[in-house]
């Protein structure tokens, strides 16, 4: 039976196609301010949709694009958002539960104490995977490596990926524990990337910060 | 006593390392090279320098000053490379990073075989849910996509899941399956 690909799986086959596109511009290249438009989400959905397209399959609109998302803040800016819709979120349960309480007196209290209760979960559920070791941009010989991180409330597993400087994936492992002995023996040497994502129990993913690994 | 001159250098430095890192801890994942953010880095420290000159008060520049000075300097720059065909030079420090110890030719050509055949599955797929799939491929997050394309989290988790179910349905078909260590 064939087993399939799953996402990591998918992203670390998929790397070399990367490598491989070409690295200079052909004359069907959206421009600069084309791009920076389209990452940004300005103008018609449709010429977006073309613009990024043509995009994602050549190797130097792409490192263009990398450069115009990171410098205007775009994660950031995503991530801001994502924060106000939670505190949003996090608000209304507890300004519901208020409404009950004027409403039905003591009865209501029980109610906005688990209301309460679950609102610290999910707050916990926002932490960042942090990481523990080895410390950023430590050296490494031959053998395996271990990877600490602290637990992260909510989640169900963690990824640990070390990813070259074009962002292809090298190595990848899916554990439920907070420590990772990786055998990198056959990991090409250098100086790579490593990072923890933890997959969360609402289907969301957080990710920890990304630190520099050398592999002599 | 610090200069005036040394109040500003220390100020741009402070603003443009926590910049760096947090830009490139951002950009690395989806193809952001060490040389690329560096050119840009070199130019917000000029601009933010002659800012500074002319009577800028630095340390009351919000991120988002920073994050527009850095994203003109990147299209100025960009739109240089390719007035004047500077990205056809070869990348000193793209070359540092080549492996010391490659993979057996075999083995690459397998790689290279099945990245190939990904893209096929990538390629057949609507419009919509080939864009949503090659960003994702590319290191982009759903936020990211959502972002760009305009579209809702619940469209585009679904458009993206389902692309990738696609690609995934497209390999099974061929036969095609992930190598994993036993």
């Amino acid at each position: 039976l064939t087993q399939p690909f799953d996402d990591t799986e998918l992203r670390a086959a998929y790397g070399p196609r990367l490598r491989e596109l070409r690295t200079t511009h052909g004359p069907e290249c959206p421009s600069p301010d084309a791009l920076l438009a389209a990452i940004q989400g300005e103008g018609a959905e449709s010429v977006r949709l073309q613009i990024l397209d043509t995009a994602m399959q050549c190797g130097a609109c792409r490192r263009d694009l990398a450069l115009l998302h990171a410098v205007s803040g775009g994660s950031t800016r995503a991530a801001q958002v994502a924060a106000r819709r939670f505190g949003w979120q996090r608000f209304a349960p507890l300004a519901a539960a208020a409404s009950i309480l004027l409403l039905v007196g003591l009865f209501g209290v029980n109610q906005w104490r688990q209301r309460t209760q679950e609102n610290t979960m999910r707050a916990a559920n926002t932490r960042e995977v942090s990481l523990i070791s080895p410390a950023n941009a430590s050296s490494h010989g031959e053998g395996s490596v271990t990877f600490v991180w602290h637990p992260v409330a909510g989640a169900l597993r963690y990824t640990l990926e070390v990813d070259a400087a074009d962002g292809s994936v090298l190595f990848s492992a899916a554990t439920t524990d907070t420590i990772l002995a990786a055998p990198l023996d056959n990991v090409i040497r250098g100086a790579h990337r490593w990072m923890v994502r933890a997959q969360m129990d609402d289907g969301s993913e957080r990710r920890s910060e990304i630190r520099v690994l050398g592999l002599k | 006593m610090e200069s005036g001159q040394d109040r500003i250098s220390s100020t741009i430095e402070t603003v443009v390392t926590r910049f760096r890192t947090m830009v490139y801890s951002i950009g690395v994942r989806r193809g952001l090279l060490d040389a690329d953010l560096d050119e840009v880095v070199q130019e917000v420290r000029i601009r933010l320098w002659r800012a500074g000159k002319a009577g800028k008060e630095l340390d009351e520049l919000g991120s988002s000053y920073v994050y527009h000075v850095a994203t003109t300097a990147a299209l100025d720059l960009l739109r240089r490379r390719r007035a004047y065909g500077a990205e056809q030079t070869e990348d000193v420090e793209e070359r540092s990073e080549l492996p010391a110890e490659v993979p057996s030719p075999h083995e690459d050509v397998e790689a290279r075989e099945l990245a190939a055949q990904i893209d096929a599955a990538v390629e057949k797929l609507a419009t919509e849910r080939r864009v949503a799939v090659r960003m994702h491929l590319s290191g982009y997050d759903r936020d990211d996509i959502a972002r760009a394309l305009g579209w809702s989290e619940g469209k585009t988790r679904n458009l993206l899941y389902r692309g990738l179910d696609d690609v995934r349905r497209r390999l099974a078909a061929m036969g095609i399956s992930p190598r994993r260590a036993s």
